[in-house]
């Protein structure tokens, strides 16, 4: 009986040092000569294939690289973090499927992403249910971190974008008077849309069409005949996909060389690439600045290691990164738990590659400066002017 | 009136690259008597044959449109063995279900071989448009638009006199007709059905490089969006009628247009297919005369 019952206390003693492996406040893991506290685990959400593979492709990049630096300058309060990159296709179907993937595992403690509003917003649901942060680096929806108190987001909002391309780039830069507005038919257009029609009419800026148009759409013949038709001063395209490049390529085969403007791809070399006659403005919050040494050498590592430039949008993911270390770092010593990150991202703020940012009490930044940028006849984007302006006169 | 007119010429021009992806189609479905989803694909795989060719050997449209084809007939190739040729004599349902896998595969391996991105296809062919003025009124045509016009009444009339007048072609309609006497009278059934497969891919092929020359691009994903709608001319044209099925094409193409010119591109596809649903409710064999149609019926068995 002793033998059973001393058979048994070594049992039960050798299961529990291995259920305590599980547990990350109590044990420690060594990696490359380094110790950890334990590991984190973060749920990564980013369009790797589909129309905006540029952007998720330099998501995942900009994450992994982030997280293999604070990995080996000892980890995130001593924790090493590990990420989790799934390709969410910019298909909110695909996406809610993954968050609810990440939210029903235990061990992720955060997901970043997902790169588009639409995704993001589908979400939130599933992010609220379960109580864990969704950290999307370019969510711009006006509505998104109001929505749950796990939204955050350091993007800025695309109602000021829209605001401000009316008012400095539209009214002031190019001087239209009319314009006629593109957009694929999306929730992410409609936000940006709106405030911008606003803007306008503000500014006595006439609206002559805003036409919608499929996600998927490829031939845009005859949206740019309908636009063309109307003589607008200006060509607005709401877009963040190939689909930019695509319409100033239809304006250009008709010989239509309106001004145009695009809201939602930013600087993308892709979209720069594709044109045939670069003729295209952009605003953008940030810009890469070549005096900033940490930030051209990491330029320029994205470049030889991805083969392309990077955007606004990957700078983003990295300081998205940066952010949940420092939140991790505000727990100390308390339990690393989806809540913890949760309150530590709040009274989290630090200045990244795209500036200081500081969260407001929604859980999003407020952006006070754009640059106005232009594609150069080498597809290269320059700025043209930096504007800044209080968000309060909008 | 100009605004309707350059619509109209929009809408010939989108129909006309329906045209084209649907001909080769018809091909298929008219040979190989099996409806098929890896034709989307096999156009994608045609862009990216053309796509490597300028990379490698500079702007060559003729030597592109050749590798292409040849791309597209070797994969189609592939296709006939894996998805239909084993199973000749199986329920219909299993070579349909086998081209919807294989297409998911050709999808996901060139997402991995060629990569994600959308690659750029500009300055293959000069971007000029011309302007003809008449009845007061100013009509803007691409030159890639001419082009592709051109292409397709030229496959037509070609396949239609390959078809029609060639030994091969007769064979090639025998085995569309009916297998079992086509091999009674010594033709070589699997042998043609896969070569006639092979050619409608081709065809496929050389409609990738168009639409990626027209679209200055090229990705893993383009071929999905343009398969429904050549499926979809093709039904319109009766599914294996060459002539009738390009016919459907344009036909889908201007009401497209039409229908945006009216409302919004965002329903362009509740006109395409709205189209096809009116005309098979009146005319359910569509376009292709009913004896045509009782031909596909009596082979489908």
């Amino acid at each position: 009986m002793k033998k059973i019952t001393a058979l048994l206390l070594s049992l039960v003693l050798v299961l529990s040092i291995f259920v305590g492996c599980g547990n990350q406040e109590t044990t420690s893991s060594e990696d490359g000569g380094q110790e950890f506290k334990g590991t984190i685990k973060i749920g990564g959400l980013a369009p790797i294939t589909g129309s905006y593979a540029e952007y998720g492709k330099g998501f995942k990049y900009a994450w992994e690289t982030a997280i293999d630096e604070i990995n080996a300058a000892g980890g995130a309060n001593g924790y090493k973090l590990e990420i989790d990159v799934q390709d969410s296709e910019g298909d909110a179907v695909v996406s809610t499927t993954l968050a609810t993937q990440f939210a029903e595992d235990e061990e992720i403690m955060c997901i970043l992403g997902d790169f588009s509003s639409t995704c993001c917003l589908a979400n939130t649901d599933i992010i609220e249910r379960y109580g864990i942060v969704q950290f999307s680096p370019t969510c711009s929806s006006p509505v998104f971190c109001a929505e749950s108190i796990y939204n955050f987001s350091i993007n800025g909002l695309t109602s000021v974008e829209g605001q401000f391309a009316a008012k400095y780039m539209v009214g002031e830069y190019l001087g239209g008077e009319t314009v006629v507005i593109l957009r694929a038919d999306n929730d992410w257009s409609e936000a940006t849309a709106e405030p911008f029609v606003e803007q306008c009419a503000r500014e006595g800026i006439e609206i002559l069409a805003d036409e919608k148009y499929q996600l998927d759409e490829k031939d845009f013949s005859s949206i740019i005949t309908k636009a063309r038709s109307l003589d607008p001063d200006v060509l607005i395209i709401l877009d963040q996909g190939t689909a930019v490049s695509a319409i100033c390529n239809a304006c250009d085969s008709v010989g239509w060389d309106v001004p145009r403007i695009n809201i939602g791809a930013t600087t993308s070399q892709q979209v720069a690439d594709q044109l045939v006659v670069k003729n295209l403005l952009t605003p953008a919050s940030f810009f890469f600045d070549p005096e900033n040494e940490a930030l051209e050498n990491w330029r320029v590592k994205f470049r030889e290691d991805t083969g392309y430039e990077p955007t606004s949008h990957s700078v983003q993911a990295r300081d998205t990164v940066y952010l949940l270390k420092q939140a991790i770092e505000k727990i100390g010593d308390g339990e690393i738990t989806r809540e913890a990150i949760r309150e530590g991202l709040y009274c989290s703020e630090m200045d990244g590659f795209t500036g200081k940012i500081i969260f407001n009490p929604e859980g999003d930044i407020t952006r006070r400066a754009f640059y106005i940028c232009g594609v150069g006849e080498d597809s290269q984007w320059y700025v043209i002017e930096k504007v800044e302006f209080d968000p309060a006169e909008f | 009136m100009e605004y309707v007119v350059n619509q109209i010429i929009n809408g010939i021009c989108q129909g006309a690259i329906y045209a084209l992806i649907a001909i080769g189609y018809s091909i298929i479905v008219g040979v190989v008597g099996m409806v098929t989803f890896t034709y989307g694909e096999i156009v994608m795989i045609g862009a990216f044959a053309a796509y490597y060719t300028f990379q490698l050997v500079g702007t060559n449209l003729v030597l592109a449109i050749l590798a292409s084809f040849a791309a597209s007939f070797i994969v189609g190739g592939i296709v006939y063995k894996l998805c239909y040729e084993r199973f000749f004599n199986s329920p219909r349902h299993i070579s349909l279900l086998c081209t919807i896998g294989f297409s998911i595969l050709i999808k996901n391996l060139a997402q991995i071989i060629f990569g994600p991105d959308t690659k750029p296809m500009i300055n293959i062919i000069e971007n000029k448009s011309y302007t003809l003025e008449a009845f007061g009124i100013s009509i803007v045509i691409k030159q890639l638009q001419i082009m592709v016009l051109v292409l397709v009444i030229i496959s037509s009339v070609a396949l239609t006199f390959l078809f029609q007048k060639t030994k091969y072609g007769i064979a090639l309609r025998a085995v569309s007709q009916d297998k079992t006497a086509a091999y009674m009278v010594g033709i070589n059934v699997r042998r043609t059905a896969m070569v006639g497969n092979c050619i409608g891919c081709g065809f496929g092929g050389v409609a990738g490089i168009l639409l990626s020359i027209y679209y200055y691009s090229c990705s893993p994903l383009m071929g999905s969006s343009f398969s429904m709608k050549a499926f979809s001319s093709s039904v319109l044209g009766g599914l294996v009628d060459i002539r009738m099925s390009a016919l459907g094409g344009l036909c889908i193409g201007i009401i497209e247009n039409m229908g945006i010119m009216i409302s919004s591109a965002t329903f362009r596809d509740i006109f395409a297919f709205g189209f096809l649903i009116i005309v098979l409710i009146i005319k359910p064999t569509g376009f292709a005369s009913s004896g045509k149609n009782r031909r596909v019926k009596s082979e489908k068995g």
